[in-house]
């Protein structure tokens, strides 16, 4: 082989990454979507034509861009749905969910759900659906829910439901007491909020067996609860392991002050950095069986990690679900983050102005 | 007083400008007073002008087209006995042939190595990894699943987007989709 062959097919061999070489995606059999009979939420089409696949060295790139229609054929208006996302080659584990919540979708009416989504997976074929995705919940405006709740979608959309009607609630409030102008800066508020909240990186895992040390110092942190009178669990005490910019194995004592046993809780966190900014970090949700009066530990072995030192960890009651399914969430108060539905409003008054936020609330009352 | 002669080589350096600054000005101080060695002098110096003269002249009976042609004779051969002799140190060592290629592979090969080497030090210091277990991030496309050889990637938005974490379970991410208005809330589960 010459020099020059040599040369030409090294520099084929390095430029192959960046050709990126297409590969034909049949949707037919590449995306599988499963909707039940019975379902009061049916499909009207799926739309994956700008879905494509690349090989990239010895894996396969799949991009997905889908938008499936989907028509409420049942006789109440849909609050919600979540749709569950199982990429087969994402195991053990991998799965995802793509949620639209604060809908109002009449009997009878389409709607799209957009599924964006980017798979990385050995060259190898693998049989089956590349995705398939499958309803996991609806939830109408009764709070009643269909579906098989496999991620625990339910308690997620009625949190999301009852945040929401606290909210407009608000609104409507202030805009009564002191009219558009009060609702404006409301608006206003929201999206400095919304601004404020930075875009930290974050991973998460969990623990498991492994034991070891992360790097750097470890010490223990204690949280700070923020009290919330009316809440039906009280957090007692707790603390996390911190090394630098990671937290592992939170530990929170609760207690039920209720008078019902608890199903489930959601402690939200609020962290601070070393520069003293502080914001919402996310969730921690445990399944418990807590009775009238009793106390327990919430463990767990997980490890989060962002890209800023920790300086402080808050923490308050984000959502308490009793025995027999009901829920309860906070009041509001500016400590709080903001909800899904506030964030939605927020956005229609920026893109459309305070008419269409006052429309949109009273055509919600 | 009177110095003692120049030996013969000093008076030959002296005629041919080779002696240095300290013997020169003692000669001639020298032959300034000796007419001996001034004649001496000369006679080097008239015999360098003959010699330099004659250098171009071909001595007489010189066969030139015989000797051009044993001449080109020798350069041939010692072309032939060069490409011979370079032949092997050619291929190895010419940067400008194909070894060019074999080093750029080397190069490649061995920076492989060590970028191997250190992708799997950082896994290996990594406990998440060593679990081998999926684990939950956010990146700049998104939120992201990764598995040993695998990743699952929920794409969203960069700006308006609110990533929070769902501890021990996954990560959340929110945005509203600027075609329908609709918060969209999708999440990654590592578990």
């Amino acid at each position: 082989m010459s020099s020059r062959n040599s040369a030409l097919l090294m520099f084929v061999a390095l430029a192959l990454p960046a050709q990126m070489p297409e590969i034909p995606l049949d949707a037919r059999t590449a995306f599988r979507v499963v909707v039940p009979a019975d379902s009061p939420v049916t499909l009207v089409s799926g739309d994956w034509g700008a879905s494509k696949a690349t090989a990239r060295g010895g894996a396969l790139q799949v991009d997905v861009r889908g938008v499936l229609q989907l028509k409420n054929s049942g006789t109440r208006h849909v609050r919600g749905v979540t749709l569950f996302v199982l990429a087969q080659e994402v195991t053990p584990g991998g799965k995802a969910s793509v949620t639209l919540p604060s809908l109002d979708v009449e009997p009878g009416e389409s709607f799209p759900i957009r599924i964006d989504l980017r798979l990385m997976r050995p060259l190898a074929a693998v049989p089956g659906a590349l995705v398939e995705v499958s309803l996991d919940g609806v939830l109408f405006d009764d709070l009643g829910f269909y579906g098989p709740n496999r991620l625990n979608s339910r308690r997620a959309m009625t949190a999301w439901e009852l945040e929401a009607r606290r909210d407009r609630k608000h609104f409507l409030a202030v805009l009564g007491q002191n009219g558009p102008e009060g609702l404006r800066r409301e608006m206003v508020s929201t999206l400095a909020r919304l601004t404020e909240q930075p875009r930290v990186e974050m991973q998460t895992a969990r623990l498991g067996r492994v034991t070891n040390q992360p790097v750097g110092a470890e010490q223990q942190m204690e949280f700070a609860f923020l009290h919330l009178p009316e809440a039906p669990v009280d957090l007692v005490s707790g603390f996390v392991r911190v090394a630098g910019a990671e937290a592992r194995m939170p530990r929170i004592e609760v207690r039920n002050r209720s008078t019902r046993t608890v199903r489930s809780v959601e402690v939200g966190w609020l962290l601070k950095d070393d520069q003293g900014k502080q914001y919402y970090a996310g969730e921690m949700p445990a399944e418990i069986n807590l009775a009238a009066g009793d106390k327990m530990e919430l463990v767990k072995d997980a490890v989060l990690r962002f890209s800023k030192p920790i300086a402080g960890l808050s923490a308050f009651v984000s959502n308490v679900e009793f025995a027999d399914g009901s829920l309860w969430v906070p009041q509001r108060a500016a400590v709080l983050p903001v909800s899904p539905e506030e964030q939605r409003l927020a956005d229609l008054y920026r893109r459309k102005g305070l008419d269409a936020v006052q429309t949109e609330l009273r055509r919600l009352r | 007083m009177s110095l003692p002669h120049p030996t013969a080589q000093q008076l030959a350096l002296y005629a041919g400008h080779d002696l240095n600054w300290f013997h020169l000005l003692r000669i001639r101080m020298h032959l300034g007073r000796c007419e001996q060695c001034r004649s001496r002098v000369d006679c080097q110096q008239a015999a360098m002008e003959g010699l330099q003269a004659g250098a171009l002249d071909l001595p007489e009976g010189v066969d030139w087209p015989m000797l051009a042609a044993e001449m080109k004779a020798n350069i041939h051969l010692g072309l032939e006995a060069g490409e011979i002799v370079d032949r092997v140190p050619r291929r190895r060592f010419d940067p400008t042939g194909e070894s060019i290629a074999w080093r750029a592979a080397l190069v490649c090969a061995s920076l492989a190595v060590i970028i191997g080497s250190g992708w799997y030090l950082h896994r290996a210091r990594d406990p998440y990894f060593l679990a081998q277990r999926p684990m939950a991030e956010a990146t700049p496309e998104g939120i992201e699943l990764k598995a040993k050889t695998s990743a699952l990637t929920l794409l969203a938005p960069a700006t308006e987007r609110l990533t929070t974490a769902e501890i021990g379970e996954g990560l959340q991410t929110r945005y509203v989709d600027q075609d329908s208005g609709q918060v969209t809330i999708q999440h990654v589960f590592s578990e």
